[in-house]
């Protein structure tokens, strides 16, 4: 059931919010011994919240669409309380006396926060197989990656725990997993959705998103959590407007790009497969495909990853002496970006302003772009490189690499970009479509999503 | 100008202080040169005009609470200890 489905059965009293989170928990306590999806669970706090939810609605007190679901969010998330450890040793113990400005306006909304899932260590990573709270395993295939970093919450909304859990994105932690567990993640427009009170991993390349079994859901999500925080300095005052497309939506007329470099090179075959087939669909319903080369997504994905080696050393490096405190492949992220100078720092913020602006003149052209999420499926957890068996003698890619070559760059330019499900590999495993649009455009890539994926996303049998 | 040359990591980690094993930047050092060789080339074709995507506004408004840092979350974590003892 999806989380629309879930409100209006609400509204109809045809369930109570008290049977939707009894439901959600015996579902986390099923399946999570096999997913390790949930780092958390609030049982007692959501029991108690879905009653007094139920009481506001029989008063017809309704605060919106969430009122009364049960809902995740990331543990990077503060929730006044409740642990939020970050994936980290370091935070193993941090109990925040204050909510971030998502889990307020979320809880506002009347959602029913049943607990905090888990995440790749630190939000630095795309495994999720974190080395103090455990791996997190792929509800699809539990011997593979749900993704990351925000595995956790892809997990637990792919396996039906939960109809909506947070995310965050700094290159690409909410489109892999969704990609890799066949779920909608959604990355707004930097500034659309305050960063206050989640703890920063890349400050200037951190969003935060929803990942749901419906597009409509995430544009529901949306209208709760999107808006101007005065905590976060690099909040947006744009007006917010609705997301939720309608159920069948037009897009006859729009112009949507087809990369002729860069996006479909290196790609899985059935990832290649699956993603032509969606320039197919969006012309049957009336789109426009505009073949375009785009601007060098590799340089942009270089001077992203020396942002982000950079800002997350620099958050870190006065815990760094905690050497044994940290998961081997995050401290390796951390000491490359100790050894950067100041300099290639700076570059790299000048270069991202220029490619922002060779980027912009790509939006004259086409209204969006569709790319693959990413090149490959979900890997095996503990897989290092994976194969590419598409280049010249079969070569072999770092798994991190691999992941976020296709999204990492959008999280430079800032621009809003969804994940949708499109497809299966050979092996069953879920193949994600990415569609990126103008910056603050959220409504418009959610009206193409819901184009081609009307309805509740598939799940796995579980 | 020639850019064959590598930049020796473990002097540089020695020359900042930095407390990073050989074994560690032995392992990284692959990364860094790769790293290098894409970003040198970028970096080296900025014209000057260019300015960062980060800028300072010096009209900003008071703020209260800003974005979480790591140190305010485990000054927050020692207060609490504090509070408890």
């Amino acid at each position: 059931m999806t989380l629309l489905e879930a409100a209006a059965a609400l509204r109809r009293r045809e369930i109570s919010s008290a049977e939707l989170t009894a439901a959600a928990l015996q579902r986390i306590e099923r399946l999570n011994p096999s997913t390790n999806a949930m780092q958390t669970v609030m049982a007692e706090a959501a029991r108690e919240r879905a009653k007094q939810a139920d009481e506001e609605l029989a008063r017809g007190e309704g605060r919106g669409p969430l009122h009364g679901i049960p809902i995740a969010v990331k543990d990077l998330f503060s929730t006044k309380g409740v642990r939020t450890t970050g994936g980290s040793l370091l935070f193993e113990d941090y109990v925040p006396d204050h909510d971030a400005t998502v889990v307020e306006w979320l809880r506002a909304g009347g959602a029913v926060l049943v607990g905090k899932t888990g995440m790749h260590e630190l939000a630095y990573g795309i495994t999720s197989s974190n080395p103090h709270f455990g791996a997190i395993r792929n509800p699809w295939d539990r011997d593979r990656i749900p993704g990351g970093s925000s595995g956790g919450s892809a997990a637990a909304v792919s396996a039906g725990m939960v109809a909506m859990a947070m995310g965050s994105d700094t290159g690409g932690s909410i489109r892999i997993p969704a990609a890799f567990c066949g779920v909608v993640g959604l990355k707004p427009t930097y500034g659309r959705v305050s960063r206050y009170g989640v703890m920063p991993l890349g400050f200037s390349l951190d969003h935060m998103g929803p990942l749901t079994r419906s597009v409509r859901d995430a544009g529901a999500v949306l209208n709760v959590i999107a808006g101007y925080d005065p905590r976060d300095e690099t909040s947006s005052r744009r007006p917010v407007e609705n997301y939720v497309p309608d159920i069948e939506p037009s897009i006859r007329g729009l112009r949507i790009g087809l990369a002729e470099n860069f996006y479909f090179e290196r790609l899985d075959p059935d990832v290649d497969a699956a993603v032509r087939a969606a320039f197919d669909a969006a012309e049957s319903r009336g789109a426009q495909i505009v073949p375009l080369r785009v601007p060098d997504i590799a340089a942009i994905n270089t001077v992203a990853r020396v942002i982000l080696l950079a800002e997350a050393s620099a958050l870190l490096d006065p815990h760094l002496e905690q050497r044994d405190r940290f998961g081997p492949d995050v401290l390796a992220l951390l000491d490359q970006g100790r050894l950067l100078p100041a300099t290639d720092y700076i570059n790299a913020q000048r270069l991202r302003g220029a490619m922002q602006r060779g980027f912009a003149d790509l939006w004259s052209r086409v209204d969006c772009l569709f790319t693959p999420t990413t090149p490959i499926t979900a890997p095996r957890i503990g897989e290092t490189t994976v194969g590419v068996p598409f280049g010249p003698g079969g070569e072999s890619e770092d798994v991190r690499l691999a992941a976020t070559r296709l999204v990492r760059a959008i999280n430079a330019l800032g621009l809003p970009a969804v994940s949708i499900p499109w497809g299966a590999d050979r092996r069953g495993l879920p193949i994600g479509l990415q569609i990126v649009g103008r910056p603050f455009e959220e409504a418009l890539i959610l009206r193409v999503a819901q184009a081609l994926v009307p309805g509740e996303v598939p799940v796995p049998r579980l | 100008m020639s850019t064959d040359w590598k930049k020796d990591w473990k002097k540089i980690a020695r020359a900042n202080g930095l407390a990073i094993p050989d074994a560690a930047l032995e392992r990284i050092a692959q990364s860094l040169d790769a790293l290098e060789a894409e970003f040198r080339p970028l970096a080296r074709a900025l014209p000057p005009d260019a300015e960062p995507a980060v800028v300072f506004h010096a009209d900003i408004e008071p703020s209260h609470d800003r974005i979480l840092s790591h140190d305010r979350i485990l000054s927050h974590d020692r207060k609490g200890v504090e509070d408890a003892e």
